[in-house]
């Protein structure tokens, strides 16, 4: 339940709901509701725990930053990782040798395919429940009783509601099936990577992971058990997700907001990726999950060198001195392009704890990300739709993926998986939809686990040829230069992740991750560019039949969940125009609740 | 001497510690150094980076017989 | 022995500076399961009710209600886990390093500490839940703006809960997810009388977790006893010289490996770097350093390694070989006699 006070607006009411669970981290909405018209009229979040990791990185060894970087966040920290021996590789100027890339990407897959099945089964299917949806939606349970299944020959579940039955938290079947397979996955990403969620065989220029047949078979073997469970899921959601439409019209507002996707690529292609600054557009390109921008339904850049030139942090009401009078670490890039000094690999972040001012002063600790767009002057609140829209999206209407397992044709993307034990080889097609609402944020991630998952099996044979021929080659030896920069560009879990790096005398003198959840959570900016949340709730309808006394907000609760809210990084956010009506708390050094 | 003061709203009292105490001190040998390959790692540089592997790698009793014994064969031993 | 327990809540906040790992490796523990505790299916146990944000059915006020029960005394036993360095309030005047919902009067923001305070020492017992809660973690490394800590530094490390027992913790970053579900069924079992005081040794550690070293479980250490080192992270030998900590570092990682049997730390190619010892992360960076003892306990050894490889290099070699007798002649040379005896 909210906490709720009514307000001298007759039907407008104030109601938080904090903490926000069954998300990773610590987050509080805040928000104003006009029962009348049932819509939300503003929208505000924070979060706050604090812990410093831009400040404390400094003068520490550049090596260590993968080892301290993966702490960053407890359910995709591998990804932090990556994305660090990706931005050392290109510090030191080596690359990872072929075998080890594989690896990497192997471990990578095993992550979303873990990371997918905990968050959409465990945490998001909770708010679409037996138990939620007749408290929240009585008339919708009604008609999941009478209403079949589509796909029920594949899935078993005869009727709407049965699956929401089996999405009840720790009694329901479907609920427990995923939890066991989020622990096969785990064990596929241990097999890589050693350890979840931090992992122990990464080092810049490889793993430690010795190149056996072994460690292939045994991966390979829950693979092939994950594909029969991904096979099922895949067709369960698009009944769950087309039944809402059907039942609820209308519902496809809930949580919409203006296309500007961003994906930054993951899955480096070993034949292309040199880790050199010059060559980034075009192994960028490579990658088996294209980067990309897109901006109202179309794609405006692949090239990993503009988006780098692109990102800017803004500050609007934030507790930070501003720095762009101050050092400049980086003034012109590899290529000689010129670097912006709002780019992170100039942010100098100072913090300034205060009292929240919510009148005259500033009140937020976060910056909002940007990207800046060259051909209108716009500074573009991009968000990842919580990972996998965003990487369908770009990876769709790119037109540059073309594998065995996994095509994209231009407006859709295919995923072949082949034959399991229960089923033989089958399809799956994701079309790229009209709208990034709730619903496709939600049923992109069930598709992208298809995706991660044949993908797999592409690199496990990738992978089984190196065996073959017997190179055996994990590691590549380096030396670590006085002077560097360097720049990793992956995909969190979540979406766009990338860590900016300068060192100096051999040790790290400016180091700036930014994952998904500050672009996603970004506040209001000094341009009065609002912030992905705000769009997505603000002015959103509510289809809850409750009133205010019992009001559970399911809906606003199903769209920040849609987005896979990922706060650790310690995001303070502010979604309305204007006012705040919680206190932010804690002094946010470091990003935008990126690593902060 | 002051022993606390104000530094950006924060109380800092004297240190007992500085950012770079745990870095590197030249000297130390470091894991990623170049140049460590030799017969008794079992491992060797070959033309063009790549890294060329005898049973050496995984065992110190009796390597020797523990290569594959068909040239056409990788050498692949247990982790 | 306290009287038994029938039912215990155990009350999860995760809201110490905490990245949630913890929590989600505990969801990867299969000896036991979350599920299989709180479903009920381990007998002997108490009735387990857990409260934790990442699993929970309840958003806000309707989650946060317990605690705010347990505060006011209104609830019966409970366990308080802790995850997340404790932060230092002191130093920040009117601004907060964590919170954990909100006061319903004054609307301002709940720090953990306010909370600490007020649960721990009405909980039947206390858990630290990871190297931060420990220990204070990687967010306490040099030059931290936090000035963050563990919850014994917090609380003091002769705090005793309700039922006696003093602050257990379960280190690791994050926690080994057997590790912690073990130690949770042990004070499960001694809340219901079944089990003594839970063995705990000077850093408040399970003993039967981390009683050894990792070196002392590790499946390289064949190779350090035979003086063969890796010199780089190609090879499959001992790590020690190339950053490994084991031989001083408690922990039980690449004995039971990281989840059902599979991964772990050295074991699988993972230089060890110390992540359950109150001196991570500071003591042991550059990670990728040669730790300093080895230098000296590998030189001391290549004498007696060299030696003993020849020594069982000459024994592999006659045990490779089968005794002359089986072969494939028209007589039989086995020393077959049925009269002996």
């Amino acid at each position: 339940m909210a906490m709720a006070s009514t307000t001298t607006e007759g039907q407008l009411v104030e109601m938080s709901w904090d903490p926000v669970t069954r998300i990773i981290g610590n987050l509080g909405i805040h928000t104003k509701i006009d029962f009348g018209t049932r819509r939300v009229v503003e929208c505000k979040a924070t979060s706050s725990i604090f812990r410093g990791y831009s400040v404390f990185l400094r003068g520490k060894d550049p090596r260590d930053s993968h080892f301290i970087t993966s702490r960053i966040c407890g359910i995709c920290g591998d990804n932090h990782a990556t994305c660090s021996v990706y931005a050392q590789n290109m510090a030191y100027g080596i690359k990872t040798p072929v075998l080890a890339e594989w690896i990497y990407n192997l471990g990578e897959a095993a992550e979303y395919m873990f990371d997918h099945t905990l968050f959409q089964d465990n945490l998001v299917f909770v708010d679409f429940c037996e138990r939620m949806v007749k408290e929240t939606n009585p008339g919708v349970w009604e008609r999941a009783e009478k209403t079949e299944a589509k796909n029920a020959h594949i899935h078993g579940y005869r009727t709407i509601a049965d699956i929401m039955r089996a999405f009840n938290p720790f009694t329901g079947e479907y609920y427990k099936t995923a939890l066991e397979m989020s622990r096969l996955t785990r064990e596929m990403f241990c097999l890589m990577e050693g350890r979840h969620v931090h992992p122990s065989t990464l080092y810049p220029g490889g793993v430690g992971i010795v190149g056996s047949p072994q460690v292939f078979t045994d991966y390979l073997s829950r693979l092939v058990r994950y594909t029969d469970f991904i096979k099922k899921s895949i067709p369960l959601n698009d009944d769950v997700f087309d039944f809402f439409y059907e039942a609820l019209p209308g519902y496809e507002e809930v949580g919409r907001r203006r296309i500007l996707l961003g994906c930054w690529g993951a899955f480096q292609d070993p034949e292309h990726v040199d880790y050199r600054y010059e060559t980034m557009t075009r192994w960028g390109r490579k990658m088996f999950v294209t980067p990309g921008i897109v901006v109202d339904g179309e794609l405006v850049t692949t090239d990993l060198v503009e988006i780098n030139l692109g990102m800017r942090i803004l500050l609007g009401n934030s507790y930070y001195e501003d720095w762009v009078n101050g050092e400049v670490f980086v003034s012109h890039d590899p290529l000689g392009n010129p670097v912006d000094p709002r780019h992170p690999w100039n942010q100098t972040t100072i913090p300034k704890p205060q009292r929240r001012d919510l009148e005259n002063g500033p009140y937020s600790w976060v910056m909002s990300p940007r990207w800046h767009d060259e051909r209108t002057g716009e500074y573009l609140a991009l968000d990842t739709g919580g990972g996998p829209l965003a990487r369908l999206w770009v990876t769709a209407l790119a037109n540059r993926v073309h594998t065995p397992y996994v095509e994209s044709t231009g407006h859709s993307v295919r995923i072949r998986l082949p034959k399991s034990a229960s089923f033989p080889e089958m399809e799956f097609e994701w079309k790229v939809p009209k709208w990034a609402n709730t619903i496709e944020r939600n049923r992109a991630r069930a598709y992208f686990l298809g995706y991660a998952t044949a993908m797999a099996f592409h690199f496990v044979e990738q992978a089984l040829n190196c065996i073959r021929r017997g190179d055996v080659k994990v590691f590549q030896d380096f030396e670590v230069p006085d002077e560097a920069i360097g720049v990793g560009f992956h995909e969190a879990v979540r979406g766009v992740l990338s860590h900016h790096l300068v060192i100096r005398n051999g040790r790290i003198a400016n180091y700036h991750p930014y994952p998904p959840t500050p672009w996603n959570a970004s506040p209001r900016d000094v341009y009065g560019t609002p912030g992905p949340y705000e769009d997505a709730v603000q002015g959103m309808p509510l289809f809850e039949e409750n009133g205010p006394e019992n009001f559970k907000g399911i809906d606003i609760m199903r769209t920040v969940r849609s987005f896979d809210p990922c706060l650790p990084c310690g995001v303070h956010m502010f979604l309305g125009n204007g006012k705040t009506i919680r206190q932010v708390h804690s002094p946010m050094l470091g990003l935008a609740g990126g690593a902060g | 001497m002051r022993k606390k003061r104000t530094y950006f709203n924060l109380l800092v009292g004297r240190p007992q510690a500085y950012p770079s105490m745990p870095s590197h001190i030249r000297g130390i040998h470091m894991g990623n150094a170049p140049g460590r390959y030799s017969p008794s790692a079992g491992m060797r540089r070959g033309r063009d980076g790549v890294l060329l592997v005898t049973a050496r790698r995984s065992t110190g009793i009796n390597p020797r017989r523990r290569n594959p014994i068909d040239p056409s064969s990788p050498n692949l031993a247990p982790p | 022995m306290a009287e038994a327990v029938k039912e215990v809540s155990i009350l999860w906040i995760s809201e110490g500076m905490s990245c949630d790992g913890d929590t989600v490796s505990v969801t990867a523990a299969g000896m036991p399961s979350l599920e299989d505790v709180v479903l009920g299916l381990i007998p002997g146990i108490p009735k387990v009710r857990l409260y934790n944000k990442v699993l929970a059915y309840e958003t806000g006020e309707d989650y946060i209600a317990i605690f705010r029960q347990a505060a006011s005394g209104d609830i019966g036993p409970f366990i308080l886990v802790i995850e997340g360095s404790i932060p230092n309030e002191k130093i920040n005047g009117e601004g907060y390093w964590t919170s954990f919902g909100n006061d319903p009067e004054t609307g301002q923001p709940i720090t953990l500490n306010e909370w600490i305070d007020v649960l721990a020492p009405k909980a039947w017992a206390v858990v630290a839940a990871g190297t931060c809660a420990t220990y204070g973690g990687i967010h306490a490394m040099a030059g931290n703006p936090t000035g963050c800590m563990g919850l014994a530094d917090y609380l003091g490390w002769d705090f005793r809960s309700k039922a006696g027992i003093p602050i257990v913790n379960v280190p690791g970053c994050p926690v080994q997810p057997d590790n912690f579900m073990e130690t949770l069924l042990w004070l499960l079992y001694q809340a219901a009388g079944k089990n003594p005081m839970i063995p705990l040794d000077d850093q408040l550690r399970p003993t039967w977790l981390f009683g050894k070293t990792v070196h002392e479980g590790c499946d390289r250490a064949g190779y350090y006893e035979q003086a063969d080192f890796a010199e780089d992270y190609n090879s499959p030998k001992c790590q020690v010289k190339i950053g490994c900590w084991g031989p001083v570092v408690n922990c039980n990682v690449p004995k039971r490996g990281w989840m059902n049997g599979i991964g772990g730390c050295p074991n699988v190619g993972g230089i060890c770097i110390a992540c359950t010892m109150p001196g991570f992360p500071d003591r042991f960076m550059p990670f990728m350093d040669q730790p300093p003892g080895a230098a000296l306990s590998s030189a001391l050894n290549r004498p007696y390694g060299l030696l003993v490889r020849v020594l069982r290099a000459l024994t592999n070699r006659t045990m490779n070989k089968e005794p002359k007798w089986h072969h494939n002649r028209d007589v039989l040379t086995t020393g077959y006699d049925p009269h002996a005896h």
